[in-house]
């Protein structure tokens, strides 16, 4: 289109209206300088905001997923930490039971055996009573109280507690100790009849029951083996989490934040414009004819 | 005859050049008057008297001052306006719900909700832990608290936007009237009605900011003043609108000699502009109000289905008010779960176990469940709001700015043609300036001539 006729008026309005498009991006670059943002408000970009916003969703996600992936690892290194303490126990408590179902030892000394695989006993009731913070790892659900009372009875709840560590993995961060310890053998139960085998000088009895020792060891180590593959699985989610975190923040920052150097020489430009036009304008309002009359 | 003539015709000059110069210096005086449309001294040659077979001339005379204008370019403009009064008026009312919604941060709303399912996550890894719990309450009562802050702040914002429909309501009547007292005056002008045209062609344009009109003019000069085709002035009679307002929307009707009629989808400027927004924003708060029914019942069932610590069975998680226009205003998380975590009925069974977390799972899972209106989560559900928010705004702020850059163009065609050019002006002066001295000059010569001729006789 053709003005042929250009007022101050309409030279007046221009000004200021390309003052004010300067003003409002001076203003909405500032505001990216400042937050680090591209996108201010929704509007700034709709789809990369929803983009951004999915991105940080997952991103905050993940962080819970990490979080979740250091308690359940505590919860089941302590796990395996404890399991391996039962099966040392089993196999000191098997090489008393070889020692004393053989003819080489009197009563003296099969009672003095007797008496260590008592403390075994206790001990592996001690194992099985495991706790880290308020929580008994071996009493199932029940955390939030012992597994085993002094009696060997177990008190806990027959589910394991699961914790979230991805979308759609969960793993366990207690076990139930009446499994692990009386499953298909008594753990308990055999240390007791071996020391009271050993106590009563029967080496025959003694003998009979190294292969209940045998069965009970590799029930410890079936469970031991459950919880390692338990652990592996969330050391694989926390690389994986971790990857998957660095990907999203780096496509999240591509899409929402700002790269520094741009803006600010944006900045740096349109600042310079705006002072143009306001030197342009003032020019432009001055030297009229008028002057010359 | 001579001399005398020569004294005459001196004199029409002197006129001619004067009026000339008053003209400019009325165009300088208001170089910067809004609406004003410059004006030119039209000059006629005087009608020649005929001294036997020789026709003299008798000198200059003022015929008029001519308004420079063009209607049709003055009828786009006004046009124009309307449409860029809409779309600003439409983004500003919208730029402000999206605020409410953004509340300070790009993401709002949907980041809080996927803060109350991160909580849920963390609590898988101790259902029973009071400090997982309490972060559990603390997310789900910011949400519901924000959700509820966001829709009562729109509320608040529809109603300051009728208030300000009902002022520019009550100004399109009083404008109306005032075109109407205005073509009256230009009816029975008797000489130059240049002011009073561009005082009326202000009117229109405010008119047309208001309240989006067309006119055209008729043979009397009087202007008809439509309404999406309805009669608002007519010669010098005009027309009332009224409003009828209900909570988040408003009507709109002319007072025609039947009755009158519903005009509300003809109206543009900025009450037009405000319209459209209110309905866009009523819109908003509906939405929103199925996705808080929808979120309500999700939680609540899936709650109620677990135990608490007691072995109860669960409460509510969020609750509504019923009776309100919008029950997302009433939004809440329930009180007792905030002071009580032990109330989460994070458990599958009653039976009590603390590790329990059954029903706390069937929880988190919710975050995937496609149980909202279009088949999705709850999480894209609150995210599509809030990117129909900023899709609506960015376009009103689209078309806006290009009305804008249209208006600006068309003021400029306006200006080409009405508008007062100093230098122009200065130029004019120069010349009228030169006219009057040389008229002078002749006026003196005629006038020593005159005297000679005495000093003869």
């Amino acid at each position: 289109m053709n003005i042929y006729r250009t007022t101050q008026g309409s030279m007046s309005r221009l000004l200021t209206s390309e003052l004010g498009q300067l003003t409002t991006q001076i203003r909405k670059t500032e505001t990216q300088a400042i937050t680090g943002l591209r996108y201010n408000r929704p509007s700034d970009g709709p789809a990369e905001v929803a983009t951004a916003i999915k991105l940080q969703g997952v991103i905050d996600d993940q962080a819970e997923f990490e979080d979740n992936i250091n308690r359940a690892l505590s919860f089941q290194s302590s796990g395996d930490d404890a399991l391996a303490q039962a099966s040392e126990i089993f196999k000191r408590a098997k090489e008393i039971a070889v020692a004393g179902a053989s003819e080489g030892y009197d009563a003296t000394s099969r009672s003095a055996m007797a008496v260590e695989v008592q403390g075994l006993s206790e001990s592996l009731l001690a194992v099985a009573n495991t706790r880290i913070g308020e929580r008994y790892i071996f009493a199932g659900e029940n955390y939030d109280g012992e597994a085993f009372d002094a009696t060997f009875t177990y008190q806990g709840g027959n589910n394991s507690p699961e914790t979230r560590i991805a979308s759609n993995l969960w793993t366990e961060t207690g076990w139930d100790g009446s499994e692990v310890f009386q499953g298909t053998v008594d753990t308990f139960q055999v240390l007791e009849d071996v020391a009271a085998a050993l106590d009563a000088d029967d080496p025959d009895t003694v003998f009979a029951l190294l292969s209940d020792l045998e069965d009970a060891f590799n029930q410890l180590s079936a469970a031991r083996q459950q919880v390692g593959h338990e652990q592996k699985m969330t050391e694989d989610a926390e690389e994986t989490a971790g990857n998957i975190h660095s990907i999203l923040v780096a496509e999240y920052n591509a899409i929402a934040q700002i790269d520094e150097a741009e803006t600010y020489t944006r900045l740096n430009e349109l600042q310079q414009s705006y002072n143009a036009a306001l030197q342009v304008g003032a020019a432009s309002s001055t030297g009229k004819l008028f002057e010359y009359l | 005859m001579g001399v005398i003539s020569t004294l005459s015709t001196a004199q029409t000059g002197l006129r001619a050049a004067s009026a000339q110069i008053d003209t400019a210096a009325n165009n300088v005086a208001n170089a910067s008057t809004d609406g004003y449309s410059r004006r030119t001294a039209d000059l006629s040659n005087s009608d020649p008297v005929r001294l036997g077979s020789v026709y003299r001339g008798t000198g200059v005379s003022v015929t008029g001052v001519e308004r420079a204008a063009d209607e049709f370019v003055a009828r786009q403009l006004v046009g124009t306006m309307g449409d860029q009064s809409f779309a600003e008026a439409e983004y500003e009312v919208l730029t402000l719900a999206e605020a409410w919604f953004n509340d300070a941060e790009i993401d709002g709303l949907p980041t809080m909700l996927q803060e109350v399912y991160d909580s849920l996550t963390q609590a898988t890894a101790d259902p029973a832990d009071a400090s997982l719990r309490r972060a559990v309450a603390s997310a789900s009562d910011a949400f519901a608290t924000s959700l509820a802050r966001t829709a009562s702040s729109i509320v608040d914002l529809q109603e300051q936007v009728q208030d300000r429909i009902a002022d520019a309501m009550s100004e399109v009547n009083d404008r109306v009237q005032k075109v109407a007292q205005l073509n009256e005056r230009v009816i029975h002008s008797q000489g130059d009605a240049s002011d009073l045209l561009d005082q009326r062609d202000r009117e229109l344009q405010e008119l047309a900011q208001l309240v989006g009109i067309d006119y055209f003019i008729e043979q009397d000069g009087s202007a008809t003043v439509l309404l999406g085709g309805h009669t608002l002035v007519n010669g010098i009679e005009s027309r009332e609108l009224s409003l009828e307002q209900d909570p988040g929307e408003v009507s709109l009707w002319l007072e025609v000699d039947s009755g009158r009629v519903e005009v509300s989808g003809a109206a543009g400027g900025r009450l037009g502009g405000m319209s459209k927004a209110l309905d866009r924003v009523e819109g908003y708060l509906d939405d929103l109000d199925t996705f808080v029914s929808e979120i309500e019942t999700q939680f609540n069932t899936q709650h109620a289905a677990g135990f608490d610590r007691s072995g109860a069975a669960g409460g509510d998680w969020f609750q509504t008010a019923t009776g309100g226009d919008h029950i997302s205003e009433s939004f809440s998380f329930n009180v007792d779960l905030l002071n009580d975590p032990e109330l989460f009925a994070f458990a599958g069974s009653a039976a009590g176990a603390a590790g329990d977390g059954d029903n706390l799972r069937l929880m988190v899972e919710m975050e995937a469940d496609t149980v909202y209106t279009g088949g999705i989560s709850g999480g894209e559900s609150v995210l599509r709001l809030l990117t129909e928010v900023g899709d609506d705004t960015a376009s009103a702020l689209r078309t806006s700015e290009q009305q804008a850059v249209i208006q600006e163009d068309l003021q400029g065609m306006r200006d080409a043609i009405s508008g007062v050019d100093l230098d122009e002006e200065a130029a004019s002066l120069i010349e009228f300036q030169a006219a009057y001295q040389a008229a002078a000059k002749v006026l003196r010569t005629s006038q020593t001539l005159f005297e000679t001729l005495i000093q003869v006789v």
